[in-house]
């Protein structure tokens, strides 16, 4: 499974990075979002940017400790907190900006597919973002 | 400092006690190879016997294995070897030592032999020894899918190991090896066939070595002279090596081959699927190779440079998937991939010397089935194989007649694949290495890859013009000695020397801030190039009190009474042909091996035979370790 992002249909209101923020860290708090919108200025167009989760992951490929792994029920290319060095490697290895480095905590953190039921689908008003088996 | 502990593991008595790690021997020694070297000095119970069960067995990670510092992949086996019957170690890479230390453990010290075979179960609440029974016998890659349970990571030993095969390796994550001098036979021996780590432990490293670390793999990650390792792999030295004559083929015997491009980088890419890397590790030099169909098919993490070069040319084989292949199986067998090559290249060269015979093997070279035979048959001990499975010097003993001559070795250990009548400093460190021949004891790469940075660096402004020359034996010594001192302390610390000796990514200030911010104290570069010498002269006196002196610092005959003589390939575009120059470029001799040796000595501080002063014992504070001598 992953996600696919219908530009047209994205109206720019970050609703999605609203709620991602919250099913992830328990507060509004769009920088860590794992969705994020892009917009060309101000008033669009915009584009929502999501994890691929790509078939041959760049970001699991650069991983020196092999932190970032595939979870088979749900097709997402998961974080292992526990493993992760902080290195910064898949930041730079993503071709498509979708994981990002909390300088907090030293670690990597990405779109996980909410287990299955993605918020930012849920959320969506004009059903920008949508989920693909 | 860490929480970490060593364990003592006696598998007569199955009694483990776990013991805090003792302060002033991490001081002194850091970590990893230091400690090891230490702790088998004072630990050796019946030097006559490697395979004594007494005689301990020691795995040590060092203070930045299983920390976010790059490269901090590696563990550091020391055992008495009983391919040399004298000091001996291993260092391997991957993921397992970095369990190790994860789990809580500096070291785990392993004496006695079990009755039964058994494996190690380690994980944070302790040690468990177990049967394995079910496991004896197996293959490497069988024995990791049997112990790689629930995130576990595994080292293990094959067949050879079993056997007692003295150039038997340790196995660890299915593709690593901690390979030379035959630690393999030696856990054999104790009846043990895998260790098996599993769990983490909540060490908490300070915030100010997480920032060091982190700026330290930017800086691994970013060096340019790491760019042919991570593209290509080790093999890209291949082509380069070919051109100087520093590709040793038919034992020996040559310099180059004609058909380089068909064992290079290029050629080992068309059968990479994936890059990979250790634990840590900005580099990523590691290839997974794979041989979709034909009989060779299968998969393999390999091959790298050295194993290359022993299986391919020095056995004047030219195609990639029998190397590949080889690797394969001295892998799954648990067999050191270096002395595999090069005790099969001295079987062939002896039958082509008339010396040698098999019954069901041609022995000619480049006859991969041969090698590939040779290689089941020495590990399994059978035939022939089990006369070359005692190490190259033994079998040119037994073989007799002029075979020494033809015997690439140093203190018994199987030559690595650098030629030293071209690569004058590695053909000294091969010499003076206290494991035996050794590329790795000193690694002095600053002439031959040109990097000047590091040689104004680390040396007098007036010592480089010559100490840059290859040729030039004037100053090798000093660039052995520094080196020796820098891999040392790189082994000590359980990093890779891709990131330091090789690549001067990082030099030692920046393993010494590293160091300092990780214990919490201030620690100099050369405090730490200090200890490097410590650990060095440790090692010697090791030797020493065995009996060993100058008599043993000696290369192979053949380097020093033949010249070797090196050509130009030039290849014709239009048939294919490869056209070699009707004379030498340069003819590769050691011009005068004994001076490089005296020049050695003196910088160290050891006299003419190649034995500490009391003077160098007592600047190095070794002096409570040689009451014993």
């Amino acid at each position: 499974m992953h996600l696919e992002a219908i530009a047209e249909k994205c109206t720019g209101c970050r609703i999605c990075e609203n709620f991602c923020s919250v099913k992830h860290e328990g507060a509004i708090w769009p920088e860590r979002a794992r969705i994020r919108i892009l917009a060309e200025t101000d008033s669009g167009p915009f584009t929502p940017n999501v994890c691929r989760q790509c078939e041959d992951a760049a970001c699991a490929a650069a991983c020196p400790v092999e932190a970032i792994t595939k979870d088979q029920a749900t097709g997402a290319w998961v974080v292992n907190d526990d493993e992760c060095i902080g290195c910064e490697s898949c930041v730079e290895a993503c071709p498509y900006h979708a994981i990002f480095f909390d300088a907090e905590s030293g670690k990597a953190f990405k779109c996980d597919l909410c287990g299955g039921e993605p918020e930012c689908v849920a959320i969506c008003p004009f059903g920008a973002v949508q989920k693909v088996p | 400092m860490s929480k970490q502990t060593v364990a003592w593991i006696d598998l007569s008595t199955k009694k483990v006690s776990l013991q805090p790690p003792d302060p002033s021997l991490t001081t002194a020694f850091l970590g990893g190879r230091g400690l090891g070297a230490a702790l088998l000095f004072r630990h050796i119970a019946n030097p006559n016997d490697p395979f004594a069960p007494e005689n301990p067995l020691i795995f040590a990670v060092g203070p930045f294995t299983g920390t976010p510092w790059p490269t901090g992949a590696r563990y550091h086996v020391t055992f008495h070897s009983p391919l040399t019957g004298i000091y001996g170690y291993a260092n391997g890479s991957g993921f397992f030592g970095p369990a190790l230390r994860r789990a809580g453990y500096q070291a785990l010290v392993i004496t006695g032999r079990a009755e039964r075979p058994v494996y190690l179960e380690v994980t944070p609440e302790g040690i468990a020894i177990r049967p394995a029974e079910h496991l004896w016998g197996l293959g490497t890659v069988a024995t990791h899918e049997a112990l790689e349970t629930n995130g576990a990571r595994v080292a293990c030993i094959g067949p050879a190991g079993e056997r007692g095969v003295r150039i038997a390796a340790i196995i660890n994550d299915r593709g690593r090896a901690a390979a030379r001098c035959g630690g393999g036979a030696v856990m054999g021996s104790k009846n043990l066939k895998a260790i098996q780590v599993r769990g983490r432990s909540e060490e908490s490293l300070p915030f100010p070595f997480l920032e060091q670390a982190r700026r330290a793999f930017a800086k691994v990650r970013d060096h340019p002279n790491v760019v042919g390792l991570r593209d290509w792999g080790t093999v890209v030295l291949v082509k380069p090596k070919n051109r100087v004559g520093d590709l040793p083929a038919r034992n020996h015997q040559l310099g180059q081959v004609p058909w380089a491009e068909r064992v290079d980088a290029q050629a080992i890419a068309r059968y990479t699927y994936q890059t990979k890397g250790c634990f840590s590790c900005p580099i990523r030099c590691s290839r997974l190779t794979r041989i979709e169909n034909g009989p060779y098919a299968g998969e393999l993490e390999g091959p790298e440079y050295e194993t290359t070069d022993a299986l391919g040319p020095m056995c004047w084989i030219s195609d990639p998937e029998v190397i590949i292949h080889a690797n394969r199986m001295c892998n799954d067998f648990g067999l050191d991939t270096i002395s595999t090559g090069v005790v099969i290249a001295f079987a062939m060269e002896c039958h082509e010397r008339g010396l040698l015979h098999s019954d069901d093997l041609s022995l000619e070279w480049g006859d991969a089935n041969a090698v590939l035979g040779l290689i089941e048959r020495i590990a399994r001990r059978e035939g022939l194989g089990d006369l070359l499975s005692e190490g190259i010097r033994r079998a040119a003993e037994r073989i007799g007649g002029n075979a020494p001559h033809y015997a690439m070795h140093v203190k018994g250990m199987e030559l690595p694949r650098q030629e030293p009548r071209i690569a004058k400093g590695f053909g000294l460190g091969h010499a003076t290495s206290n494991r035996g021949a050794d590329h790795l004891y000193a690694l002095p790469t600053i002439d031959l890859a040109g990097n000047l940075e590091a040689a104004r660096h680390f040396f007098p402004a007036e010592l480089v013009p010559q100490l840059m020359e290859t040729d030039n034996e004037a100053y090798k010594p000093d660039l052995v000695v520094f080196t020796e001192h820098y891999c040392a302390v790189s082994d000590a610390l359980g990093i890779c020397k891709f990131s330091t000796a090789e690549t001067y990514a990082l030099y030692p200030e920046d393993l010494a801030s590293g160091l300092s911010a990780l214990w919490k104290r201030e620690i100099s570069s050369a405090e730490l190039l200090k200890a490097g010498e410590r650990i060095v002269n440790l090692e010697r006196l090791y030797n020493v009190r065995l009996g060993l002196s100058r008599a043993d610092d000696r290369l192979p005959t053949r380097f020093l009474t033949e010249p070797l003589e090196i050509y130009a390939f030039t290849r014709d575009e239009v048939t294919g042909g490869v056209y070699t120059s009707p004379e030498p470029l340069h003819v590769g001799r050691l011009h005068d091996f004994e001076a490089m040796l005296d020049r050695y000595y003196s910088l160290r501080g050891w006299d003419k035979n190649g034995i500490p002063t009391p003077e160098t014992v007592r600047r190095l504070g070794l002096e409570p370790w040689i009451s014993s001598l």
